[in-house]
């Protein structure tokens, strides 16, 4: 299985890289919407907005499309933090899409905390392709408070 | 609250049960029978009759715990019409699958039997066989002797019936509380986090849980899947972790609270402590007032526009 060898690759890269040290950086993954905030990354990027380089973007057609799995699987693979964004409600490139996925991760939020998971380590955030500000400031506000908390070590050390 | 157990009741139910299967069996409205016939060591097993002769195995007493709705699924494959008998909670299993689509109602007849209350099989047959005989015959359980879900119950009466069989029971509301999910709740998070790893270390993975749940019914179940493999073979609490998630958050909005998973662990998991917290948040969120009650559309399958937000929530 060629495939699952190149994700436990992946995943001790990712392990290695949130060990705890002096000049330690979180590490967090980013679900991003295809259609609004992937592109409102892509906008702060184009705008050389300075932004912290702890997110690791992974692009989903929808934010519906975020299984809970991948979330729960982020922590568990050594992620500090995730973050899922996608188009403001009422913005959906599929008109609802949003709308199932915000039910969604309203309860997961929820579980993730009642698992012990500090809640503060899983964010969502609704960003248009336009605002590449916005995008900057969510990375930085994100990056400062996992980086505050500390690497997370529950999931991934179990 | 636990209801009164009445055996009177129960032997005339199981005395109408047998003459009505042999009915429907002759006359030739259903090819199967689906019901309990008693097993080895006294306990009910399901059993499909299939002969008129064969519907005088049934049996309808207060251990019939398990509910039949999902051996359903054995008898997907075919025109023929099956009967099956149902008390309350049964019922709501019986809607789940309905509900899920995964069996044609045309394809079922179902006898119903309004419930005075079922005992937890494995603590009776614990008991020592004077005071078994004294329960069984004599209708005189103690409150612990009843199953966890009689204590919640506010379904005693079948919700699917094409026949009922005795008078409804008398069904008052029962506010649905999650007291063991608020204990949780006032625990700090390191602590909770503890009490699940325990659980999880604990967990052989026998799949249990997953195969008496009437809402676990998927065609393909993605616990089994290769690829994506969305949990590893290997065991440790890691992936016990991922099994659980995956288990409880698929039945999250669907879940009936009949506490079936709990009662068949193997290893005595309290399960309904992870089902219940979807339960309670499904409730509160979205103001589900009966959220174990199958509906149309499950809570997590809508939306509605004033859904609290999360935007950057804490």
């Amino acid at each position: 299985m060629a495939g699952s060898q190149a994700t436990e690759r992946q995943a001790r890269e990712v392990a290695s890289e949130s060990r705890p040290g002096a000049d330690w950086e979180p590490v967090i993954v980013a679900f991003l919407c295809n259609w609004c905030s992937y592109a409102g990354a892509d906008s702060a990027g184009t705008g050389r907005m300075v932004q912290p380089a702890n997110v690791r973007i992974i692009r989903v057609p929808c934010s519906g499309r975020v299984n809970p799995r991948f979330i729960v699987r982020a922590f568990q693979r050594g992620a500090d933090g995730v973050l899922v964004s996608g188009c403001h409600p009422g913005d959906c490139h599929y008109s609802t899409g949003n709308f199932y996925a915000r039910r969604r991760l309203l309860v997961l939020k929820s579980y993730l905390e009642y698992l012990g998971i500090d809640p503060r380590r899983f964010e969502t955030h609704w960003c248009s392709a336009s605002e590449g500000q916005k995008w900057a400031d969510i990375v930085r506000s994100i990056s400062e408070t996992v980086k505050a908390l500390g690497p997370a070590q529950t999931l991934a050390g179990l | 609250m636990p209801r009164k157990l009445d055996v009177k009741t129960l032997g005339q139910a199981q005395g109408a049960l047998r003459a009505e299967a042999r009915r429907l069996l002759t006359d030739g409205t259903v090819s199967v029978f689906l019901g309990h016939e008693e097993g080895w060591d006294g306990l009910p097993v399901a059993f499909f009759a299939a002969t008129p002769e064969e519907a005088g195995r049934l049996v309808w007493n207060p251990l019939v715990a398990f509910n039949l709705a999902k051996y359903l699924l054995d008898r997907l494959a075919g025109e023929e019409k099956v009967g099956i008998v149902v008390n309350g909670c049964g019922s709501l299993a019986l809607d789940r699958i309905l509900k899920d689509h995964r069996f044609p109602r045309e394809r079922l007849y179902v006898v119903g039997i309004p419930c005075t209350g079922l005992l937890d099989p494995e603590k009776v047959l614990a008991l020592p066989d004077e005071e078994r005989e004294r329960v069984l015959e004599g209708g005189e359980a103690g409150e612990d002797l009843y199953l966890k879900r009689c204590g919640w119950c506010d379904a005693p009466n079948p919700v699917v019936y094409d026949t009922l069989i005795g008078d409804p029971v008398p069904d008052e509301p029962v506010a649905q509380e999650y007291p063991r999910v608020v204990e949780l709740e006032a625990m700090t998070p390191e602590e909770r986090f503890e009490h699940f790893k325990g659980l999880y270390e604990k967990c052989i993975r026998c799949f249990a849980c997953r195969n008496v749940c009437p809402a676990c019914n998927c065609r393909e179940c993605s616990l089994d899947q290769w690829e994506p493999l969305w949990m590893g073979r290997s065991t440790g609490a890691s992936e016990q972790l991922m099994y659980h998630f995956i288990r409880a958050f698929d039945v999250a909005g669907r879940c009936i609270r009949c506490g079936e998973c709990e009662r068949v662990c193997s290893v005595g998991i309290p399960l309904m402590e992870l089902n219940d917290k979807f339960l309670k948040d499904i409730s509160e969120l979205f103001g589900v007032k009966r959220p174990h009650v199958p509906a149309d559309i499950e809570p997590l399958g809508q939306f509605a526009l004033e859904d609290p937000d999360l935007e950057g929530a804490v």
